[in-house]
């Protein structure tokens, strides 16, 4: 095994092949990926390509049919590592609506914590973090049905957080959510991110890989392009052909340049915003 | 005039009031976009166009059909379709085309009717392939799934469709597909009424939007009238955003690049920065011949 993938907040795929019945068809086929602690990986990919049952491979919620998947070195099939991978190893999902476990925020974040057997005071600690942390400390009493579907995706968060772990997974954590919800999440997520926390992000929003360390491109359950977003979104035939869009930013330069506009292939609105300006101000 | 609201409330209990007067004429044949905020009243305002919500005050009319009255219930909820967010969750025949006959079924249809009405639903959404109407729901793809789902609600030949979020979820191509095929609905005359969170969607697709907000109806327009720089502030007041073109564009102005509007759209944009690329190499000519 490389260096560091036994460290804690790693992850490795080897080989890893699964279907759910003995004759299905192959969900995910010959996986293999290194994720070192600390990355930012966003997997892309279309329907059906297997993205969901990726990520519940990190924390041991499926185990490979065959090959290896090992999370800070802990191989997922092993049952007694299972308690510990999932400690690290936090997971929020698609529907912000049927995550709650209780009804008011801060009860609500404070299930995992409980459930580690920890004193009182501590828990009050971990969750005020976790809380603090996805900026929703002024509505710790209130109760989670008056939240918005990103408040929602926010409390999911905060009570994978108040389990400290060291990958946060989230599996496509907008899908419900309008644009400036999903921002709020990918806010958090870099955030956490920033601070040392590995993140994996399955999302269909193609925005939301702009600003990860990798990209890596399902289809059929295979890897189908890895790099960094530079290398994936510049590469628009293939993309289209797994069934993804371009960032919009990225499909307005390459459309303004088919029109004879000479304008950089940048990532970022940001930066193309700042080019436009330049060239088309009046002189 | 399939729907009519006049001065709708609606509370859940005592203390929460989840749509507060509004009112409202669905027309005939348009594609009309529902935005809001979460909470802000829009699954309280479809259910009541389907009578499975009916008004604390005021009143809903469904082609005439008042949907308090008990015993039109029924026949309000014919004619007006409601597909709720991941609609493919309600599958459970054991073939494609078993699932979609299930409503009209009901209907007390005789088969040949029911076939029929199967056959077209399915078409109508892309789905009659032979092959595809033998086989299991649950073998398909979840897009293919949410198409089924979509041929049951049509094979009632309400005429009204009511989609609560119809793309959450779905992959950029599917997406695609799916406003392919509300917009051919559309176009065949059917009335559609379309709660969305993407504002491209509903500025691509729809003739009119109406914005809801803590259940008040609060604005309303054409696509062009409602996407303006002068309302950007309000809708983002009220946690709403514009489209991402419409944002760009916004953007560029505030850095000094103003572009005659409106632009709603990737093309829209293309189109004004090339003329403004094309304004900006006509003065440079002019300077140099001068």
């Amino acid at each position: 095994m490389n260096d560091g993938l036994d460290t804690p907040g790693s992850v490795s795929f080897s080989h890893v092949t699964f279907t759910y019945k003995a004759d299905a068809p192959r969900v995910l086929d010959d996986i293999c990926l290194d994720i070192e602690a600390g990355q930012f990986v966003a997997v892309l990919g279309a329907n059906g390509s297997g993205k969901s049952t990726l990520a519940k491979h990190i924390n041991a919620l499926l185990v490979p049919t065959s090959g290896q998947v090992t999370v800070g070195g802990l191989d997922t099939r092993d049952e007694a590592s299972v308690f510990a991978i999932r400690e690290g190893a936090g997971m929020v999902f698609q529907n912000p609506d049927n995550q709650a476990v209780a009804s008011v925020v801060r009860d609500d974040v404070a299930f995992g914590p409980e459930n580690l057997g920890l004193a009182p005071d501590e828990i009050r600690t971990w969750v005020d973090e976790a809380l603090s942390t996805v900026a929703m400390s002024d509505r710790a009493l209130d109760e989670v049905e008056s939240l918005s579907g990103g408040q929602k995706q926010r409390i999911a968060i905060a009570g994978v957080l108040a389990m400290r772990p060291r990958i946060l997974i989230l599996d496509e954590p907008g899908a419900m959510l309008d644009a400036r919800g999903r921002r709020g999440i990918t806010r958090v997520a870099h955030e956490l991110n920033d601070a040392g926390m590995t993140v994996v992000l399955i999302t269909h929003f193609m925005e939301d890989a702009l600003g990860a360390d990798r990209v890596v491109v399902l289809e059929g359950g295979r890897i189908a392009l890895e790099g960094t977003p530079e290398e994936v979104f510049t590469d628009s035939r293939a993309l289209r052909a797994l069934r993804l869009e371009l960032p919009f930013s990225i499909q307005l330069a390459e459309d303004l340049r088919a029109r004879g506009l000479e304008v950089g292939m940048g990532l970022s609105e940001d930066r193309l915003e700042e080019e436009l300006c330049q060239l088309l101000s009046n002189r | 005039m399939p729907v009519a609201f006049e001065q709708v409330s609606f509370s859940y209990d005592d203390e929460h009031v989840a749509l507060s007067d509004v009112s409202l004429v669905v027309e005939d044949g348009e594609f009309l976009g529902i935005i809001g905020h979460t909470g802000s009243g829009k699954s309280t305002l479809v259910q009541l166009m389907n009578a499975l919500l009916v008004p604390t005050a005021g009143r809903v009319l469904v082609d005439g059909l008042d949907t308090r009255e008990r015993k039109l219930r029924r026949a309000v909820r014919t004619k007006v379709g409601l597909a709720f967010q991941y609609p493919e969750t309600q599958l459970f025949a054991n073939t494609v085309a078993e699932d979609v006959a299930f409503g009209p079924r009901n209907l007390g249809l005789t088969d040949d009717e029911v076939d029929q009405r199967v056959r077209a639903a399915l078409e109508r959404v892309g789905m009659d392939d032979a092959d595809i109407m033998e086989r299991s729901p649950f073998d398909l793809s979840g897009g293919q799934q949410r198409r089924v789902a979509l041929a049951g609600i049509l094979a009632m030949e309400p005429s009204v469709l009511v989609l609560d979020e119809p793309a959450a979820g779905m992959d950029p191509a599917t997406v695609d597909e799916i406003r392919t095929y509300l917009r051919d609905l559309n176009d065949q005359g059917l009335t559609i009424v379309l709660v969305s969170h993407s504002m491209d969607d509903v500025a691509e697709l729809c003739s009119r939007i109406i914005v809801l907000d803590h259940g008040i109806l609060s604005m309303e327009g054409t696509p062009a009238e409602l996407f303006t720089s002068e309302n950007a502030a309000e809708l983002r007041r009220i946690n709403l955003d514009v489209p991402r073109a419409t944002k760009f564009a916004l953007e560029l102005a505030q850095r000094g690049l103003a572009l005659p509007g409106p632009i709603l759209d990737e093309r829209q944009l293309v189109e004004a920065l090339m003329a403004r690329h094309e304004e900006a190499r006509g003065h440079d000519a002019d300077l140099d011949r001068a």
